[in-house]
């Protein structure tokens, strides 16, 4: 009886060895095949409008003239933000003037990670306020961060990209 | 039975090993803890709001190969040689309209398969006063130059990079000590490195016309250093023109300016 219940723990030894084992390969095939979220901006402007966009009250700027491989925009931007986890809003200020003949898309960057992008705001608007994913508020730890405001133009006539990108370092609080 | 259980819970307990591998999650760089509550604040994030214009304006350029000389049977000679060379220079105008310093630097991202072919900047990195100062916006105009070769058979038109307008303009305070050490190494790379290479008295694989190019940009990178060694100069007698934040933001820019040159010389 003794003899029988050694030989059992034996193979219940073996056995958890083998599950341990197991879960080190998989744990190991998780951390190298774990791949980043990417957001590949488009080389053409996309036809929707960011949805919290607002227009900029009284401001009736004319657009700049289109130069010939050129292009032309006023920034106007608060140098830091808010992610509020629990509304799932990114509370920021930027606003792209009349003056300007490019349309913008905003991607906030954390770590080298695109954590929002904007849809387009159009010369002459405004925005305050951002939606965010759940799934990448999960990354995300009350605290401060730095990050990167990326600014994309894209021209408002022929929607190409263009060859120019700006790129604004923030302080981001989340809250 | 109960040994049946137990290899079941071990089992589990082992796979939950493996959730962590799975999640990710960012670590803050100021305080953090997970522990502590979050509060909602209504409304605009607060801040500096900045204004800054940039445009830009002739960012096509056209790049001719190399002609080796042909020989020409009715005249009896042959043609001469013409080395590879750009055609086209970019500007980017980026003017201050805040009432808060702006520090600008550019830098080049080529698209893959293009990695041969640099931008050099008639000054990589420049410093915007407040429009407080005077009243009015400062503006800073800045080349772009294509530099290398670019690949045959390229298409017409085809987008080969993205040059990056770094607008900065706050930036976290660095202690004194820090400053000058940045200092210290962006005036060595300066005038250790990239001054040799472009005067020749060093093994430099720089072409004339590439040391032609590259001029100007180490010229505006040594106007910076001289403005910001007076900055801090003054600032160690005393004088309050310039804040500590304002300070960095020099340095930074000096840094940025002899960092972009460097990579250019070696």
């Amino acid at each position: 009886m003794v003899k029988l219940n050694a030989k059992k723990a034996r193979w219940m030894m073996i056995i958890l060895v083998l599950i341990s084992i197991m879960s080190i390969s998989v744990s190991i095939w998780l951390l190298i095949h774990r791949e980043p979220t990417e957001i590949l901006a488009p080389d053409y402007a996309p036809q929707e409008t960011e949805k919290n966009v607002e227009t900029i009250p009284g401001d009736e700027n004319k657009q700049a003239d289109h130069k010939k491989n050129g292009g032309s925009v006023s920034l106007q931007y608060s140098d830091q933000l808010v992610i509020d986890l629990k509304t799932q809003t990114v509370h920021l200020f930027f606003a792209n003037p009349g003056r300007s003949n490019q349309d913008v898309i905003i991607r906030l960057v954390i770590q080298d990670e695109v954590i929002v992008q904007s849809g387009i705001l159009p010369p002459a608007h405004r925005i305050t306020v951002l939606n965010v994913s759940e799934d990448v508020l999960k990354k995300l730890l009350p605290g401060g961060y730095n990050g990167l405001l990326e600014i994309l133009y894209y021209d408002t006539e022929s929607g190409e990209r263009a060859m120019v990108e700006t790129e604004i370092p923030i302080r981001i609080t989340v809250k | 039975m109960k040994k049946t259980v137990s290899l079941i819970l071990a089992l589990l307990m082992m796979l939950g090993m493996c959730i962590p591998a799975a999640a990710a999650t960012m670590t803050a760089d100021g305080t953090q803890d997970a522990a502590v509550t979050a509060t909602y604040v209504p409304g605009a994030a607060g801040g500096t709001v900045i204004s800054v214009d940039v445009d830009w304006e002739d960012m096509a350029f056209t790049f001719h190969a190399e002609q080796q000389p042909v020989w020409n049977p009715e005249t009896y000679s042959s043609s001469e040689y013409v080395a590879a060379y750009w055609e086209g220079v970019g500007t980017i105008n980026v003017s201050n309209h805040s009432n808060t310093m702006a520090c600008v630097t550019l830098d080049y991202a080529p698209i893959e398969g293009y990695e041969d072919v640099k931008m050099t900047f008639g000054g990589a990195a420049a410093i915007l006063e407040s429009a407080e100062k005077e009243h009015k916006a400062q503006t800073v105009s800045m080349t772009v130059t294509p530099f290398g070769t670019l690949p045959a058979l390229s298409e017409e038109g085809t987008q080969i990079g993205t040059v990056k307008v770094k607008l900065v303009t706050s930036t976290e305070v660095k202690d004194k000590r820090t400053n000058e050490n940045n200092k210290a190494a962006a005036e060595t790379a300066l005038i250790g490195e990239v001054k040799p290479k472009l005067d020749g008295n060093d093994d430099s694989e720089l072409t004339e016309s590439e040391k032609e190019i590259l001029r100007p940009e180490y010229d505006k990178a040594n106007e910076l250093m001289t403005m910001v060694a007076n900055a801090m100069s003054a600032a160690n007698q005393g004088s309050d023109e310039y804040s500590d934040m304002e300070l960095t933001m020099m340095v930074d820019a000096l840094c940025a300016a002899a960092n972009h040159l460097q990579k250019y010389v070696k």
